[in-house]
């Protein structure tokens, strides 16, 4: 399975994103190589996770911003059981320069992915650390970052539907 | 130009601020070791009093703790501790943040210097300890295999067990003269290790079809994922524990030689 693929088609039985500021416990993104047994992510972060099918299997999507300063972070994993294969992560660092939307993937057939890894083995960041980056907004309103936008920009990265009631939770 | 210009230029060159509402993103010319992104952290305020705050993105030890460097760990808790004591730095445990608060406008520069440095011990702290830790469990084990007294018995480190397979090589591989199954022997810190055991196994079972013995040998019995541990367990030639049991995890190895209960020190 290839993840421009995966990211191309309709998804099915897109779960509804509730979203929260506590630390996330192991269920709802779980990952077996990291110490704590989840995905890090600390009380200064919102976040949310929702689950979706494409291409026949089954999907997680990490979507969390910080509440004080523009730092995004999207992790899409494919759910294997009690651990996740990670994908790609999609980011966005004030403090990186030059700054932009930026991810982290692999390009292979995602069967050569270990899963439980945060950066599993060969990942490769597009574009490079030091190179251009075409998108260097961080909402496209100006506004600041907030459950309905952030979840419109998972929306627009991974090509899937929702209704703009299941972002307020 | 001056020597001195020469060097505040090589020093500025790729260190860029970045505004946004309410602060600054400062990206600093070093990269994190997990990640391969710029260190970074920033400036926000100016909030009630005139103070800024410099602080983290409330990711960098939970990161660390990712990676297992967590702070359970007395001795690691001193040393962080002491760390940001040095360069006024703050942790709040709740948030996840570390910062240094309270900032004048006329201290933003030195403090931003010193937030940097902080970001960068702490880093070099992490990476210490985890190789500290591994070196002393490595060394442990080296110790006491290369005092065993067993007639016959080589221990070679850092080769691969098969000559013409090198793509995993096992921590140690044992032999006895007179018996034909080498044993890979994997030392092991984390799931890494565990993966790297059964992908030689199942090389050794359907791809080079020579009989090995392979264990592995785990710094505790909490080390790496119950679910790795499971797996290992039902695929490798057995799994052992050191630290608490370290005389029965040598023996259990060596029965694998078939060589007799040994009394180990």
């Amino acid at each position: 399975m290839l993840l421009k693929d995966v990211i191309r088609v309709a998804k099915k039985n897109v779960t509804e994103a509730v979203w929260s500021q506590d630390k996330p416990q192991r269920r709802d993104f779980p990952l077996s190589c990291v110490a704590r047994g989840c995905f890090p992510i600390t009380k200064k972060w919102r976040w949310s996770v929702i689950e979706f099918e494409a291409e026949g299997a089954h999907f997680r999507l990490m979507i969390a911003y910080h509440v004080e300063v523009p730092k995004f972070q999207m992790v899409l994993g494919e759910v294997m059981k009690n651990d996740t294969k990670v994908l790609i992560r999609v980011e966005y660092d004030v403090a990186h320069s030059p700054f932009g939307w930026h991810v982290h993937t692999l390009c292979e057939d995602s069967s050569s992915i270990s899963s439980g890894m945060i950066k599993p083995l060969g990942q490769k960041r597009i574009p490079a650390a030091k190179t251009k980056h075409r998108r260097s907004e961080y909402t496209l309103s100006g506004d600041s970052m907030n459950d309905i936008i952030a979840l419109d920009v998972a929306a627009k990265w991974f090509n899937f539907r929702y209704q703009p009631s299941l972002g307020f939770h | 130009m001056s020597f001195q210009q020469r060097i505040c230029k090589a020093f500025c060159a790729e260190v860029r601020v970045n505004q946004f509402r309410g602060g600054f993103g400062v990206s600093t010319p070093f990269a994190d070791a997990l990640t391969g992104d710029p260190i970074g952290f920033y400036v926000v305020g100016p909030q009630p009093g005139h103070k800024f705050k410099i602080m983290d993105d409330a990711l960098t030890v939970a990161r660390f703790e990712s990676e297992g460097a967590t702070l359970d760990s007395k001795q690691r808790m001193a040393n962080f501790q002491e760390v940001l004591s040095i360069y006024g730095g703050s942790y709040d445990e709740d948030s996840g943040e570390i910062a240094i608060p309270d900032v004048m406008e006329s201290e933003l520069e030195r403090k931003a210097l010193d937030f940097m440095a902080l970001l960068l011990r702490l880093q070099d702290m992490t990476q210490q300890t985890q190789e500290r830790s591994k070196n002393v469990f490595a060394d442990d084990v080296a110790k006491t295999l290369a005092g065993l007294a067993v007639d016959g018995l080589s221990v070679v480190a850092g080769v691969p067990v098969f000559p013409d397979n090198k793509e995993v090589i096992p921590d140690f591989v044992l032999r006895r003269s007179g018996y034909d199954k080498p044993l890979a022997l994997f030392l092991a810190k984390d799931n890494e290790k565990l993966w790297q055991a059964m992908h030689l196994q199942m090389t050794a079972e359907y791809e080079i079809k020579k009989p090995v013995s392979i264990v592995v040998l785990l710094e505790s019995g909490s080390t790496g994922s119950q679910k790795m541990r499971d797996k290992a367990s039902n695929r490798i030639s057995a799994l052992t524990n050191w630290r608490g049991d370290e005389g029965a995890a040598i023996n259990r190895i060596l029965r694998e030689l078939e060589v007799q209960p040994h009394n180990v020190h």
